[in-house]
């Protein structure tokens, strides 16, 4: 477990839907560990989304436990939750990727200004920029970049405060199958150098094998856990 | 179609309740327009007429047909007095007003009377009067028999002649053809029964020499003496009150048709007609040009509120298209939309335009109310056009934006999103052009305001522009606020940078980011604050100016004069009977000044002819003062002369025959100080033969520019019905010195009331109980009351009050629907800041610092627009109400309280539109939101 960065316990969502109980989560259990990349999949509405939620610190579960950097979060206030998410975690949203009143160099400011970054945040942005190959469209505006770019810019943004952990939400989900797989690509590139860890959601069957681990998400239960040795 | 369109509404409730609000609005003041004017028109002509009263103390529409005849033959009275009900009958039959009464007489010319007992003679003038008995009582005995040689004098004639009751009298110049003078015996003395018997359109009193005797009398002496020359004269009164402003250029069409056929014919109300008209269209102007940016102010929210539901229902209409609909069919569609919110508009908005209009109606000053009558204010029929055609302006408005939304595709939305980052407004410095160009405009007009007040006087209409120029000229400075607010948030972000908080650099930079929507608003909230502190300083000014003259004419807080009987007394010297004053007793007024008040005599008088450098100057007015007693009562005028009011007092009292003299005295003449002057009046009461004047001769201790109740300019009517400047000249003299030379005649009293209760009121019935007649009574407070109480000024106040609720009320609910819509429109941008990490207090931040910059910097530039455009502005449309020249000049009042009033209202607004906000945030789905997947 001394490579665990994330750890979740017996993981158990459920929401009120006309009056009665839904439970979206079963008990489920979950290990990261540092530098992989790991990938929940499953088909829509098998809860993936909402374990990503509730990893992420965003959600609070019904039941269960989850340990972030060895803090159980779920038992943690509502500030210092904040804090995790402020400091230590980055975010890849599916479609709102950005922004829209900021360009890419502000929406990436914006985050490091969020996670008070102490070092040179102009160079950093640079930094990020130039790691997803945005270094020259820094001053556009969202609506001035394609999806793919705008998915880049997130993901620039995702990692700028240098967070422990990204996640990512469909990531490729409104991305075309080649920019989806330079997304991917520029995810492993990230771990590699950055030494990031990063877990998303898909459903693309094609992204799989460029994950570290993958787990198969069912009905609000893991049915797989697989791991990719290549 | 009807469920599609009902759909719509309700998926946008909460905006299409605004949208209807400012429809409701906007025609409520459409609506109210005409029935304000009705009611205003109205109101002015009653006041034109009551005004007319006042000043002449008879009807104001009197129809009358004055002729002297002479017949070959004796004349039957009976067919005079036919022919005279032929002339009212058609007067009546044509003029739309209703007939009150008609009053006609019938007279022989003043013929010469001889007295038993008394050697003087004198005119007498032979009267029937039908019916006039009924409307006359007999003070002392009794009334003439019919057919008999016996007349009613009335008391008037009584005075005037001293003829006696029982007393015979005879008319030489009226023999039978025996020759025997007639004689008439007075049976008695007669007075009005009733003072507001509207019988006597003429009031009898005025006929000092009249003889009343029976018409089969009067036929007698007609046949007997073979008398052919008469005079008679038939006056019919119409109730002014119940004439209509619509019936005016009616009236004036019949009344000139009748001139037109008949020579005799005369009538009181042409020239109050004639100044009613004018009067009109000078508050037709005022009308339209205050309303006119009020509804441009309304139509401009409506614009904005579609285009924020449009903006909202970009991807339906996208919907739309996809599914076949053409872009004419969503035009269409939300003509429709447009078309039942007007309907329902219109039927919400007839009893709030009434309201409104009874508002208006009620105003006597900026946001001040008083409950009177509004009786001349009623539904009229244009109301309902009106409403009609406000709900089409409403329709065309709501459909422009709909027209480039229509052909809105996805691409085009985004290369809209993609254009510049500054509006075409900015980009071209339109607004800055706009500010020079109106500013302009507003500088020529104040550089001709001294024209502009004269071609007002003259009798021209008002000019527009003058008013839609200031307008104007704020409209381009709420523009301009757009940029300086900008430029402000750059420069705060700029100086921070480095070190702003994420919410502050996240709000920082939506404030910078292009939204024509927020521009709207603060273009609201500054105008809106603008036009309020302009109106409330005009109406400030033009309230405070005025009082100011009020005061001044009167000269001090009360004046009242007591009436002076004349005694008689034989003079030896030339042999006649001389009338002489004898000074009742001053010291009844003690009563007076008991109460704490000070208060002084004062000789005026206006036939003074003045000689300096051998140059006369006639008409002038004489005011003999106590000099030290006038200091404490007279109102102060300190700053309108070139040394101290008590300078001028002092020189005076160091001189008994002294003479202070006006400016236009030493204009004329070239009279300076240490110069003597000699001036000339009447020594006594009888005539004013060369005999009795008497000359003095006087040294000259100070020339003034203005003075304690003196009216140095004057405006008088030339032939043309224009009215023209003339300027009157005042020496002021010793009270003591001038009785010693010219003796005593009736004074002024002069009472300052100054920190006492003492009004009007108290010393009317003062001198009531104290059995004093007071010739009149001026009081400064009563008089300042009736100014204010003048249509012109109420119109415009209420004008401006109703405007300044209105927009309140626009700007209230425009911010309202701008923040809230805006932040559910980023309800989703505000989810993803709190999946970040930002706290809710951060979010609310960033809201509140977009109202600090947007809100609260409009409202910063509001005030200063508002006292810099009162500063240049206030005193040319304020020249449009006190056009005429005056001792004290025009100047411009900026009420600070006032000012901090408006602020205070438009600060509680926005301070409550933050809180409404923090409410709407804190139960928004933001909480919901920042999960991923429900972004």
């Amino acid at each position: 477990m001394s490579d665990s960065i994330l750890y979740a316990r017996g993981i158990r969502r459920s929401f009120l839907s006309s009056g009665k109980e839904i439970e979206v989560l079963k008990g489920i259990d979950i290990n990261v560990q540092k530098g992989k990349l790991v990938i929940l999949k499953g088909r829509s509405g098998s809860g993936k989304t909402t374990l990503l939620n509730i990893l992420s610190a965003l959600d609070m579960p019904t039941g269960g436990q989850v340990f972030f950097d060895e803090t159980d979060i779920t038992n943690v206030s509502e500030k210092e939750r904040e804090l995790v998410r402020r400091k230590k975690i980055g975010f890849v949203f599916q479609s709102v990727a950005l922004v829209p009143i900021m360009n890419a160099y502000q929406n990436i400011d914006f985050v490091l200004r969020m996670a008070e970054y102490e070092g040179d945040r102009d160079e950093r942005i640079k930094h990020v920029l130039g790691l997803v190959g945005l270094e020259e469209r820094m001053l556009h505006m969202p609506l001035q970049l394609s999806g793919g770019e705008r998915q880049r810019v997130a993901i620039a943004r995702a990692m700028a405060h240098k967070p422990m952990i990204i996640f990512a939400d469909e990531p490729t989900g409104a991305l075309d199958t080649a920019a989806g797989l330079n997304v991917m690509r520029l995810f492993k590139e990230l771990i590699r150098v950055e030494n990031m860890t990063i877990v998303m959601t898909t459903h693309d069957q094609n992204l799989m094998q460029m994950g570290d681990v993958v787990y198969e998400i069912e009905d609000g239960e893991i049915i797989g856990r697989s791991e990719n040795t290549n | 179609m009807i469920t599609l369109l009902i759909g719509k509404i309700k998926n946008r409730k909460l905006l299409n309740l605004c949208l209807l609000f400012g429809i409701v609005l906007f025609i409520s003041v459409a609506i109210c327009t005409p029935m304000f004017e009705y009611g205003s028109y109205n109101r002015l002509l009653q006041s034109d007429f009551d005004d007319y009263i006042e000043k002449n103390n008879r009807e104001p529409i009197v129809l009358s047909h004055m002729e002297q005849i002479k017949t070959d033959s004796p004349l039957l009275i009976e067919s005079c007095m036919t022919q005279m009900q032929d002339y009212s009958d058609i007067w009546e039959k044509y003029l739309p007003a209703e007939k009150k009464s008609t009053l006609k007489l019938f007279k022989l010319p003043d013929t010469k009377y001889e007295r038993e007992y008394d050697v003087n003679t004198g005119m007498v003038g032979i009267y029937v009067i039908p019916d006039a008995m009924s409307h006359l009582e007999i003070l002392s005995g009794e009334m003439y028999g019919e057919n008999e040689y016996e007349c009613v004098i009335l008391q008037s004639t009584m005075d005037y002649t001293g003829i006696l009751s029982d007393e015979t009298i005879t008319l030489p110049n009226i023999k039978d053809k025996m020759g025997t003078a007639t004689k008439l015996k007075v049976t008695g003395i007669a007075e009005v029964k009733d003072v507001y018997d509207e019988f006597w359109i003429t009031d009898p009193n005025t006929l000092n020499n009249a003889v009343l005797v029976s018409e089969s009398l009067l036929q007698k002496l007609i046949t007997n003496c073979n008398l052919v020359n008469y005079e008679y004269s038939v006056e019919t009164s119409f109730d002014y009150r119940g004439i209509d402003c619509r019936d005016v250029e009616d009236i004036k069409y019949y009344l000139e048709e009748f001139g037109s056929k008949d020579k005799y014919f005369e009538n009181s109300c042409t020239d109050t007609l004639i100044e009613y008209s004018f009067g009109q269209k000078e508050i037709e102007v005022i009308i339209r040009v205050v309303e006119m940016p009020m509804l441009a102010l309304l139509l401009f929210f409506i614009y904005t509120v579609t285009g924020q539901i449009l903006s909202l229902e970009t991807a339906e209409i996208a919907l739309l298209r996809s599914r076949g609909y053409y872009r004419k069919d969503i035009i269409l569609l939300y003509g429709r939309q447009a078309a039942v919110l007007s309907v329902i508009g219109i039927v919400i908005s007839i009893p709030i335009g009434m309201l409104m209009c009874v508002m208006a109606a009620m105003a006597d000053g900026f946001m001040t109310f008083t409950l009177h009558s509004i009786a001349s204010y009623r539904i009229v029929y244009p109301m309902f056009i009106y409403a009609l055609i406000a709900a089409v302006c409403v329709i065309a408005v709501m459909i422009i934006p709909v027209i480039g939304y229509s052909d809105n595709d996805v691409v085009g939305n985004r290369k809209n999103k993609m254009g510049s980052n500054k509006s075409f407004i900015q980009k071209y410095y339109i607004d800055v052009i706009l500010v020079v160009v109106t500013g302009y405009l507003m500088y020529n007009y104040v550089k001709q305001t001294e024209l502009l007040a004269a071609d007002i006087v003259s009798g021209k209409s008002i000019d527009g522009m003058m008013f839609l120029g200031v307008s104007f000229f704020i409209f381009s400075c709420a523009v301009l606020s757009v940029r300086l607010t900008k430029y402000a948030i750059t420069l705060v972000y700029r100086i921070g940078n480095k070190k702003w908080a994420p919410n502050l650099y996240a709000s920082f930079l939506e404030l910078q980011s292009k939204n024509t929507k927020r521009d709207f608003i603060c273009i609201f909230i500054v105008f809106t604050l603008s036009s309020s502190i302009f109106q409330a300083n005009l109406a400030s000014t033009i309230n405070t100016n005025s009082d100011m003259r009020v005061t001044y004419d009167d000269g001090a807080d009360i004046v009242i004069m007591e009436k002076w009987i004349p005694e008689k007394k034989a003079d030896p010297v030339n042999k006649k009977m001389v009338r002489y004053y004898v000074e009742p007793d001053y010291s009844r007024f003690e009563g007076i000044r008991d109460d704490g008040c000070s208060m002084t005599r004062v000789i005026r008088d206006n036939s003074v002819t003045v000689r300096a450098n051998s140059i006369p100057l006639t008409e002038c007015e004489e005011m003999a003062i106590n000099t030290k007693e006038f200091g404490e009562s007279a109102i102060p005028i300190d700053g309108l002369n070139s040394e101290h009011y008590y300078n001028y007092l002092n020189a005076l009292a160091g001189t008994v025959d002294g003479v202070l003299i006006s400016r236009s005295i030493a204009d004329y003449t070239g009279a300076l100080v240490g110069e003597r002057i000699v001036y000339e009046k009447l020594s006594d009461l009888d005539g004013n033969s060369e005999d009795n004047k008497v000359t003095m001769s006087a040294v000259i201790v100070g020339i003034f520019d203005a003075w304690p109740g003196y009216k140095r300019y004057e405006y008088k009517r030339d032939d043309n019905g224009a009215e023209k400047l003339h300027e009157n000249h005042l020496i002021v003299t010793n009270y003591a010195n001038d009785v010693n030379c010219f003796g005593i005649v009736p004074y002024e009293i002069w009472v300052n009331t100054d920190k006492t209760k003492t009004d009007g009121e108290f010393v009317r019935e003062y001198c009531e109980e104290a059995g004093i007649t007071l010739d009149y009574i001026k009081d400064a407070k009563e008089d300042i009351a009736i100014t204010r109480n003048s249509s012109k000024f109420q119109i415009t106040n209420g004008l401006f009050s109703l405007e300044f609720v209105v927009s309140i009320l626009a700007c209230t609910v425009g911010m309202l629907i701008y923040w809230i819509s805006s932040m559910k429109q980023r309800e989703m941008l505000f989810g993803i800041y709190r999946a970040m990490g930002m706290s809710m207090k951060e979010v609310v931040g960033i809201i509140v610092n977009e109202q600090i910059f947007a809100s609260v910097t409009s409202w910063l530039f509001g005030g200063l627009f508002g006292i810099l455009t009162s500063v240049f502005g206030v005193k040319l449309l304020a020249t449009v109400y006190l056009p005429y020249k005056h001792s004290v000049p025009l100047n411009t009042v900026i009420d600070y309280a006032d000012i901090v009033k408006l602020l205070a209202i438009v600060m509680a607004i926005i301070i409550l539109c933050i809180y409404i906000m923090k409410k709407l945030m804190q139960s928004s789905n933001m909480a919901q939101a920042i999960k991923m997947g429900e972004d």
